[in-house]
């Protein structure tokens, strides 16, 4: 697509992309090229030289199987923050969609979770689960349940999905809420003269027509808890216990800062670059076939 | 097959009331066309007797079952709506057979009534398509192919041609009647295009308002308008009104009253030699027949309908309109027919 | 106004009572840091803790915005609102220009231009922490307020959404412009930027809010307390060990720490939908 009337300067246009240019360039390629040649040394134990060694660190951390459960854990963590935020909020956007009277009310009280910052919501849930004084795990104890998240792995896992995806489901209901409202209503009232029920309409004719918004909504979620989750695995678990909670990204952060293993974080990161790249062009490649169902 | 009755039918919006009590029964096999202006309520009619919208009071029955509490799906109906209301990611088989999967109807026979339906409207062709593919015409059979296959008691239509171009329209028309015709199915269609409703219809509700002003067949209501509405809402170009009494003998008019006269019943005379002497403004030539417009000696505008081999009266001339005194009809001031 | 479907009676209240369970359920953690942001140390570590507010709401909020963690939280607000506006507007402006360029002259490498900036869609903070914190090491910018705004202002997105602006302008408007004798300049002064407003609102406030949510850059790059923002500065605050916290103070400060994007989000809610939807597609 392009403009029928353009200006032409000859120096202006220069001057207009320069201030996007350079940011890009000093904070993105150079760093993203640094990662990469990093990637490929390694430094000598008192840090003065480093040494070549290609692939080397891919295969040491291929090879590591701490990195590999990250892998897992990550791939569990997003698994489980996607499906139950976007099947929460998809049963809000449900409901509300149904209702007639005071249905922006419900909107405003459903959406303001979104502005929480994801390390705050870690802050929030850290403090009702807290082992000794939080209002849930006391509650839990009271029936015969002991939580301690600071020594069971799985509980742990179970409280960084639970604050990751209560925050992200005001995003999701905005989203799922916007694409029922665009369903035709004429169609589901010919579904309902057809004879289909509330919950056959609902899995035949509602949920194939959401299917563009759910399926965005997937690549959507998938980033999120790969990235943005940081905050909240940082603030609750720090990736414990026993990196029952270490994601890649808090992993790439613990090894490069904490560990100072700069080879391997720059690895690391190739990595995950590799990932964010594929997980942009399935989104692009989505949103060219979004029109047709 | 059944007969639709319709009691003291009323709707509300909270406080407000659009429909006002409407009375009607159905006979079996009938086409009644509810026409009537935009807002007038009679989608939300035709979407009560679906179950669409609740009703506030009054009852409605199909074949002899009191309907008003029973879902949409409990009544036997069957519905095309106007922008057809196609599933957008099943293929036209799907589409069509999607309420006899519902209703568990064995897949051979579904296989057969959805081929026969296509069959009849031919759509065979087209059924592993999906309604995108699909033009305007062949989107609306298929609407009508999802209502067919399901051998409902009532057909309902909303409005089912006027996503159409003209002569579509025209076309689609004529099917419509002579499938309704072959399946001997009551149906109920609504359109606001009073041609539409003249020529579908076996007996027409005409609506204003909330209000059914006259029922009646097509031919009927034109001759015999119950009210002011329907005599300027049926006929195009539509009755003349004039608020001067202009048969011979008569005096002035109750205040608010008028007299109606159809632009076909008045022929063109010699100045004086008619009812009323006419100023003639402009002639508008339509090939068949020719519309001449002008305005009465006693200050009335009117529309006279003559053939179109008739020699045009010149622009600003003066003729006289002869008028069979009873082809004039009288309305008192609250538009009721007042027969004189 | 619509009719409905099955939307009458027990329906009704089981939808309604869905709904007020579900925002039962999201406003919980919430409600649960407001009230002990208004009681005392003691009410909260013996559980259960009180339900419902306390009398202790003022004095709660003043020692936290006064003494706070390692930093009083007014100062850290003061950083968060310098961060978050300057991500704000640096990304506005440098999108609005390049966008501009991009659409309205034709040059050399425009379209290698464009990729360049398209491609850092895929490069986000977390990816790339440990080489551009060395970069931002190397500039001499830690512990400054362009070493936290800086490296987070380049956005594809903001970019791509004026360019689709841009692009959906008739031509017949800069034509118009021309004849009238407009040259690029009051072009974009002029026509553009008053066609862009709400455009510009609408990013205004998903840009604030991600900007004033930002977590580990501020944690990675402020070493120095004084230049610390809210959100990492409560992670300061958490105990590390046995050592025991005021949680009243924490919950008073995560308060404050979500006032200013819960308001944002609230007060200009159609904005914020707007450019919600527009900024994700």
């Amino acid at each position: 697509m392009e403009k029928r009337v353009v200006f032409s300067n000859r120096w202006l246009p220069y001057l207009l992309v320069a201030p996007q240019l350079l940011v890009t360039f000093v904070f993105f390629f150079w760093p993203a090229g640094q990662a990469i040649y990093q990637s490929a040394f390694i430094p000598d134990p008192f840090g003065l030289k480093t040494q070549f060694v290609g692939l080397g660190n891919f295969e040491y951390l291929f090879g590591n199987r701490y990195y590999r459960e990250s892998f897992l854990t990550t791939a569990v963590f997003s698994v489980l923050v996607t499906v139950s935020s976007m099947s929460f909020a998809l049963w809000l956007a449900v409901l509300a969609d149904r209702v007639i009277k005071g249905s922006s009310a419900y909107r405003t009280l459903l959406i303001w979770p979104y502005a929480v910052a994801p390390a705050i919501a870690g802050v929030l849930w850290l403090f009702m689960f807290n082992p000794f004084t939080g209002i849930i795990a006391w509650m839990l104890f009271q029936v015969g349940y002991v939580w301690n998240h600071n020594l069971d792995g799985g509980q742990a896992m179970a409280l960084v999905v639970a604050a990751s995806a209560w925050k992200q489901i005001s995003y999701n209901f905005l989203f799922f809420l916007a694409g029922l409202q665009a369903i035709p209503k004429s169609v589901i009232e010919a579904a309902a003269i057809d004879g289909a029920s509330f919950w056959r309409r609902f899995w035949t004719i509602i949920f194939p027509l959401l299917s563009p918004t759910t399926f965005f909504l997937l690549v959507v979620n998938i980033i999120y808890a790969f990235f943005d989750t940081f905050g909240v695995i940082h603030t609750i678990t720090q990736g414990g216990p026993q990196q029952s909670t270490t994601i890649l990204v808090y992993k790439v952060f613990a090894d490069g800062f904490v560990g100072q293993d700069l080879g391997s974080s720059a690895a690391q990161s190739v990595v995950l670059l590799v990932l964010v790249g594929v997980l942009t062009v399935v989104q692009f490649r989505f949103i060219e076939r979004r029109v047709h169902y | 097959m059944a007969e639709i009755k319709l009691e003291a039918i009323r709707k509300s919006y909270g406080r407000t009331e659009v429909i006002h009590g409407i009375d009607a029964e159905i006979a079996d096999g009938e086409l009644i066309v509810i026409v009537g202006p935009s807002g007038c309520g009679k989608s939300t009619l035709l979407r009560m007797v679906a179950g669409l919208e609740t009703i506030t009071s009054g009852n409605i029955y199909i074949g002899d079952r009191a309907v008003n509490k029973l879902e949409p799906r409990e009544r036997d109906i069957a519905m095309v709506f106007q922008n057809y209301a196609l599933y957008p990611h099943m293929s036209v088989f799907d589409n069509m057979a999607y309420g006899l999967k519902i209703a568990r109807v064995p897949k051979s026979e579904i296989v057969s009534r959805v081929n026969e339906a296509a069959r009849m409207l031919e759509l065979e062709p087209y059924l592993d398509r999906k309604p995108r593919q699909l033009s305007g015409g062949q989107r609306q059979r298929v609407a009508m192919g999802r209502a067919i296959v399901r051998k409902p008691a009532v057909f309902l239509f909303d409005e089912p041609l006027s996503n159409l171009d003209a002569k579509l329209r025209v076309q689609m028309r004529l099917e419509i009647k002579a499938l309704q015709r072959k399946l001997g199915v009551t149906a109920l269609y609504v359109t606001h295009d009073q041609v539409e409703a003249m020529t579908l219809a076996d007996r027409m509700i005409v609506m204003n308002d909330g209000v059914a002003e006259q029922v009646g067949a097509p031919l009927e209501v034109y001759a015999n308008p119950a009210t002011l509405f329907v005599a300027g809402f049926i006929g195009s170009p539509p009755m003349n009104v004039l608020s001067h009494d202009i048969r011979p003998g008569s005096g002035p008019l109750d205040p608010g009253a008028v007299i109606g006269v159809r632009p076909e019943h008045i022929d063109l005379v010699a100045p004086g030699a008619g009812l009323i002497d006419f100023d003639v403004a402009f002639c508008e030539p339509l090939g068949a027949e020719t519309l001449v417009h002008g305005v009465t000696a006693a200050g009335d505008q009117l529309v006279v309908r003559i053939d179109g081999e008739t020699r045009l009266p010149a622009d600003n001339s003066r003729v006289g309109l002869k008028i069979d005194p009873k082809r004039i009809m009288g309305f008192d001031a609250s538009g009721r027919r007042v027969d004189t | 106004m619509s009719g409905m479907v099955e939307k009458r009676g027990i329906g009704t209240w089981l939808t309604h009572g869905g709904l007020i369970l579900g925002i039962a359920v999201i406003c919980f953690p919430i409600w649960i840091a407001f009230v002990a942001s208004t009681v005392t140390q003691d009410e909260l570590v013996r559980p259960p803790m009180p339900l419902l507010p306390g009398p202790h709401l003022f004095d709660n909020y003043l020692e936290a915005l006064m003494t706070g963690g390692v930093a009083p939280v007014w100062q850290m607000l003061v950083n968060s609102l310098v961060m978050a506006l300057g991500i704000t507007i640096g990304k506005i402006v440098i999108s609005l220009l390049s966008a501009y360029a991009i659409v309205y002259f034709k040059f050399r490498f425009r379209m290698f231009f464009f990729w360049l900036i398209f491609m850092t869609l895929m490069l986000p903070v977390e990816v790339r922490i440990v080489p551009t914190y060395e970069v931002v090491a190397n500039l001499g910018l830690l512990n400054s307020y362009s070493g936290l705004i800086l490296p987070l202002i380049a956005s594809a997105t903001a970019t791509f959404l004026f360019r689709q602006l841009f692009m959906t302008i008739p031509d017949e408007l800069t034509e118009a412009a021309r004849v009238d004798g407009a040259g690029p300049v009051r072009f974009f002064f002029d026509i553009l930027l008053p066609m862009s407003r709400t455009n510009i609102a609408a990013l205004f406030v998903i840009l604030f809010i991600y900007g004033w949510n930002q977590y580990l850059w501020p944690l990675l790059i402020t070493t120095d307390p004084s230049m610390n923002t809210v959100i990492m500065g409560i992670k300061q605050m958490l105990p590390t060990g046995d050592q025991t916290v005021e949680w009243p103070v924490i919950m008073a400060t995560a308060m404050l720490a979500m006032l200013p994007p819960v308001l944002v989000v609230l007060g200009m809610q159609k904005l914020f939908v707007k450019g919600l939807v527009e900024s994700e597609k």
